[in-house]
């Protein structure tokens, strides 16, 4: 009788730990001390007197294991209490005092920024527009009522940046390559997929790596917008990387899986006289937090975010950017003059996760002269196939959009390599016959915009859910009515998950109607962009200190994507390649194989997914 | 109850296959005398029903412990597809053409007297079915996505081209057979649970999945606005343990209006008996109080306790299963004991409160469930995984009605039951 191995135990899910391959490493405290090609033994680190060890939210992403259960950690590394605690133990850098070399090493430069899935969630639950959001962020993190009013030093943001700026770079550069792909010009595999989705990239690298040369080589607007920030302003202001403090606001945990990762950190751009090997790697992006964070965020330091003036940040608290190009790019003081992206970005048309699948559809229509684009909705809503028709209705291009972890399993089954080893022999033939009957479809798209999440970025895990924002409405209210006032519209009581993330989707692409709208009354306070800088007609006289184009250039138009990038690249002296293009790895779990090569940690891990195999692993 | 005389389930035989190791769940076939039984070896094997011989081994598809195997049921003849769920976190679908209806004037099921006669020539006794002849189960898709061991699959009856899977990833998953081809597509990943989902059973007219977990909970899933979206439509509370089998009550007499119950055994060793409640009328707001802000959506089902089943075991139930012909239930599980439980009017017998199952409500006051066969050490000592209903098909059946109980053990074989 084996009643005694079903004891309670032994049912349960091997908990993470159990089954962590990433053992707490000590690293050598005084590398510099050893010569760099010296194989670094455990024994000999552990004869020194090591450091206090610890596993950081990188050493995770090695393992398939824990991610998806180690919230806890992923909490505790990136988290509001993250933001404060900075925020308490450094003063803000002034950018208008600084000169190069003054000031304390102690502070650091602030900046964040913040997609547009993230000013959605916040409007729908404060029914307020998305661009009124925008500016409740704004004065959250950089103004006077928001986080300045407490902590240590009264530190607070400098900038915050629309990641929806560097979203069109992406765009473009996305286009291009899969232009490339289609003219075989490109070693990326068809069909490219989308790589800007943190979940999906994980899931991908762990368990699908077939699929890997499929995924876009590009970075994620929340990568780009980092290394942007990292590169320029470290450049323009002569301070290290390591002294701009990045805060990302995101719909989306994994996002902080994505900002963990070591491909994102200033050694893959830094120019090599730059870096200093002694240090470690410097994050892109330092912090992520999500949209449901951010309310904790202002909770915690006690400020009530519907009270924050819906209004641009006053004059003082708009510091110049110190690159007055990037500065025309990330803060357009018009949308109209701007927004030929945005309105792509951010429309009903590109969809709830940033538009890429739409942009690369309607530059490939550019091309081909009275081409239609055909929409049909595959298994679920989460699915839909596009297809470029030329004005002969003859198919010129497929893509498709695969949203949810349910539809992505059907994408990658499909672009698996056939496979025979499991097979019998029979069913071996049998496969072969159906391989060779036709392309199984997914090797015909030419593009797919995969996301993680079901509804897209818009319903990122992140987001703040319709029972929170209930609440949050029905606090308000009573408040209002004890203020005598007597307003019930728009109370989400009785909302659906369903009828709640409809209202998330119009407030996000409400932004793209308003933008368009703007444009018939250009020039009116209202246009300014939250934290514009150069809103102000009354120009900063420091900014032509720091920038040496200013003078000549008086055209205040905004550069284009491809003119930014070229700038971008020009000013930083470093390839575009090293700026705007990451890399994707296999990451292999090694839990229940042998460690060949390291040899000295004995099977523990071994042992025990043996003992769980024994016995049926509990059922 | 010691007093109580119960009588107790003869064995009529025993499928053994050739190296005896634990076996984990048997599945009759829906139409033909065959028996596919999954075993710890990797293995599936298959058994005539009529002489109890083994007909197949399946193997060769899967890495670990085949922990669950399930027919498909499309009424179609001259292929059967079975489905594995193993331990090595995979599902594969066989195939293997019904030599069967290669015998011309079979009758479909093969299950009359007359049908005896066939037993030497028909799809058991044919030349071309023997154990040597596993190759014609052919392997054809393997179903990859979970994370951890595959514990249940179970193909829809109402849409044989539904699968369900659940896993110790605490995940289930909803395939869907595309066309004719060889392939299924996931259309659902349901990660409701917080724990290992130890059993799915589908609805036997409906797209209605039931689902048992480690969490103690059942839950039940549909599409619930028909486009493709999966979701929990109910959670039953109520096990104070592990809710190791569920399974649906056939429909039998009941009228087609009457929703079907659901039964489930469990860690806490009990069997319960759960039926949906009525719609509730939304209560009125009381003057002065709040409006409940969250109102369950329309899609959720409340479920209730019908009844609970006489307490007989003293170790975990691991099986339960509802009989389409007797209506009685069938039980077994670690203490290596079998029971089996009728559903009766309460004045059928004497009031006797020890054998009585319980009404939680008190609003069908007229029937329980008593406890009307047993077996002690069915399978010796050893713990018993499975037990389920076949008709019965050797030559010793006496009318069409008549069932054999079939029970799965960790000594690796598979002993039919006759009651008495």
């Amino acid at each position: 009788m084996s009643a005694i191995l079903s004891a309670d135990d032994l049912n349960d899910f091997i908990s993470p730990s159990v089954a962590c391959i990433k053992p707490v490493e000590t690293l050598p405290k005084q590398r510099e001390q050893l010569p760099s090609y010296e194989v670094t033994t455990e024994d000999k680190v552990q004869a020194e007197n090591p450091p206090p060890a610890s596993i950081s939210l990188t050493d995770c992403l090695a393992c398939s294991g824990c991610v998806t259960s180690a919230e806890a950690v992923l909490i505790s590394l990136q988290s509001h209490t993250e933001v404060l605690s900075t925020l308490d133990a450094h003063p803000s850098l002034d950018v208008r005092k600084h000169v190069q070399g003054s000031s304390k090493p102690h502070s650091k430069l602030f900046v964040a920024s913040v997609s547009p899935q993230v000013r959605a969630s916040l409007a729908a639950t404060y029914q307020i527009s998305e661009r009124q959001s925008g500016y409740m962020i704004d004065q959250l993190l950089c103004g006077p009522h928001g986080l300045r009013s407490g902590g240590q030093y009264g530190s607070g943001f400098t900038y915050v940046v629309d990641t929806n700026r560097m979203r069109e770079t992406c765009l473009v550069l996305g286009a291009d390559e899969v232009a490339q792909s289609l003219t075989g010009g490109s070693t990326a595999a068809r069909p490219v997929l989308t790589s800007a989705c943190p979940g999906w990239v994980c899931y991908a690298e762990k368990t699908h790596p077939h699929v890997l040369p499929h995924l876009s080589k590009l970075k994620s607007p929340q990568a780009l917008t980092g290394t942007l920030l990292k590169s320029v302003l470290s450049k323009s202001l002569g301070i290290q990387p390591s002294q701009i403090w990045h805060l990302a606001i995101m719909p989306c945990f994994d996002k902080k899986l994505e900002a963990s990762r070591e491909e994102l950190t200033d050694r893959w751009w830094a120019n090599d006289q730059d870096t200093d090997a002694s240090t470690l790697p410097v994050r892109d992006v330092d912090c992520v937090i999500t949209s449901r964070e951010l309310l904790t965020l202002a909770n915690d330091r006690g400020i009530n975010l519907p009270s924050l003036p819906l209004t641009p940040l006053p004059k003082e608290y708009r510091i110049p950017f110190p690159d007055s190009t990037i500065s025309r790019f990330l803060f357009p003081k018009s949308r109209r003059r701007h927004y030929e992206h945005h309105d792509l970005a951010q429309s009903s048309a590109g969809g709830t996760s940033g538009g890429y699948l739409h942009y690369i559809l309607t530059s490939q229509q550019a091309r081909h002269r009275g081409s239609t684009i055909h929409t049909q909705r595959g298994r679920n809503a989460d699915v839909t196939e596009f297809t470029l028709l030329s004005s002969t209705q003859e198919p010129l291009l497929k893509c498709a959009r695969f949203y949810g972890f349910r539809n992505i399993q059907n994408l990658v089954r499909r672009l698996k390599p056939a496979r025979g080893s499991r097979l019998s022999a029979a069913a071996a033939r049998r496969k072969e016959g159906i391989g060779t009957r036709k392309d199984d479809g997914a090797g015909e798209y030419a593009y797919v915009e995969v996301m993680a999440c079901p509804g897209g970025c818009t319903n990122g895990g992140g987001q703040i859910r319709v029972d929170e924002a209930i609440a949050l409405q029905s606090a308000a209210q009573r408040g209002r009515e004890l203020e005598g006032e007597t307003d019930h519209a728009g109370n989400g009581a009785g909302l659906s998950q369903k009828d709640w993330l409809r209202r998330v989707d119009s407030a996000y692409f409400s932004a793209h109607s308003s933008a368009s709208s703007d444009a018939e009354c250009d020039g009116s306070e209202i246009n300014s962009q939250p934290g514009d800088p150069n809103d102000d007609d009354d120009l900063d006289p420091d900014r032509e200190m720091h920038d040496p184009n200013f003078a000549s250039d008086h055209a205040l138009d905004p550069p284009t994507p491809r003119d930014l990038l070229t700038y971008w690249s020009a000013c930083t002296c470093i390839p575009l390649e090293k700026l705007a293009y990451t890399t994707f790895r296999k990451v292999e779990s090694d839990v229940g194989k042998s460690k060949k090569g390291t040899g000295s940690r004995p099977g523990e891990t071994e042992g025990i997914a043996a003992l769980a195999a024994s016995i049926g692993g509990g059922w | 109850m010691a007093s109580e005389y119960v009588p107790i389930l003869s064995l009529l035989g025993q499928l053994s296959s050739a190296s005896p190791t634990r076996a984990w769940q048997s599945a009759p076939h829906p139409h033909l005398p065959i028996v596919a039984t999954a075993t710890s070896d990797r293995t599936v094997s298959i058994h005539s029903l009529r002489d109890f011989r083994i007909l197949s081994t399946i193997s060769g598809g899967h890495k670990r412990s085949i922990r669950s195997v399930a027919w498909r049921d499309d009424g179609k003849k001259g292929e059967s597809v079975l489905a594995t769920g193993s331990f090595d976190s995979s599902v594969g679908i066989w195939k293997r053409e019904d030599a069967y209806t290669k015998d011309e004037g079979g009758p479909p099921g093969g299950m009359t007297e007359d049908d005896l006669d066939l037993s030497n020539e028909g799809f058991i006794g044919s030349e071309s079915i023997r154990s040597e002849d596993s190759e014609d189960w052919q392997f054809a898709v393997l179903l990859t996505g979970h994370d951890s061991e595959v514990k249940c699959v179970a193909f829809s009856p109402s849409n044989p081209s539904l699968l369900a899977t659940s896993s110790r990833d605490k995940s289930l998953w909803i395939w869907e057979a595309v066309s004719e081809e060889d392939d299924y597509e996931t259309i659902a990943v349901l990660t409701d649970h917080s724990g290992d989902v130890k059993c799915v059973a589908w609805h036997p007219e409906r797209e209605i999945l039931a689902s048992g977990s480690y969490d103690d909970s059942i839950r039940l899933w549909r599409d619930i606005e028909e486009e493709g979206d999966w979701g929990c439509i109910g959670c039953i509370e109520g096990h104070g343990g592990t809710v190791w089998g569920v399974t649906w009550e056939p429909r039998l007499g009941k009228a087609s209006h009457e929703e079907l119950r659901l039964a489930s055994c469990s860690d806490d060793l009990t069997i319960r008996i759960w039926k949906k409640a009525a719609p509730e009328r939304r209560e009125e707001r009381k003057p002065g109080a709040l409006p409940s802000i969250i109102r369950p959506p329309s899609s959720t089902e409340l479920w209730q306790q019908d009844s609970i089943l006489p307490q007989m075991h003293s170790r975990s139930i691991y099986a339960i299963a509802w009989s389409k012909i007797s209506g009685r239930i069938v039980s077994c599980g670690g203490d290596g004991n079998i029971f089996v439980y009728k559903e009766v009017e309460s004045n059928e017998s004497e009031e006797d409160d020890s054998m009585q199952g319980t009404d939680s409500n008190g609003e069908a006051p007229d029937r329980r469930w008593q406890v009307v066969a047993q077996m002690g050490g069915a399978h010796d000592d050893y713990e018993i995984n499975h037990v389920c209903w076949a008709p019965r098909q050797d030559r010793g059946k006496q009318h069409d009605d008549e069932e054999v109980i079939l029970s799965t053990g960790d000594d690796g074989v598979v002993r039919v039951w006759t009651l008495p």
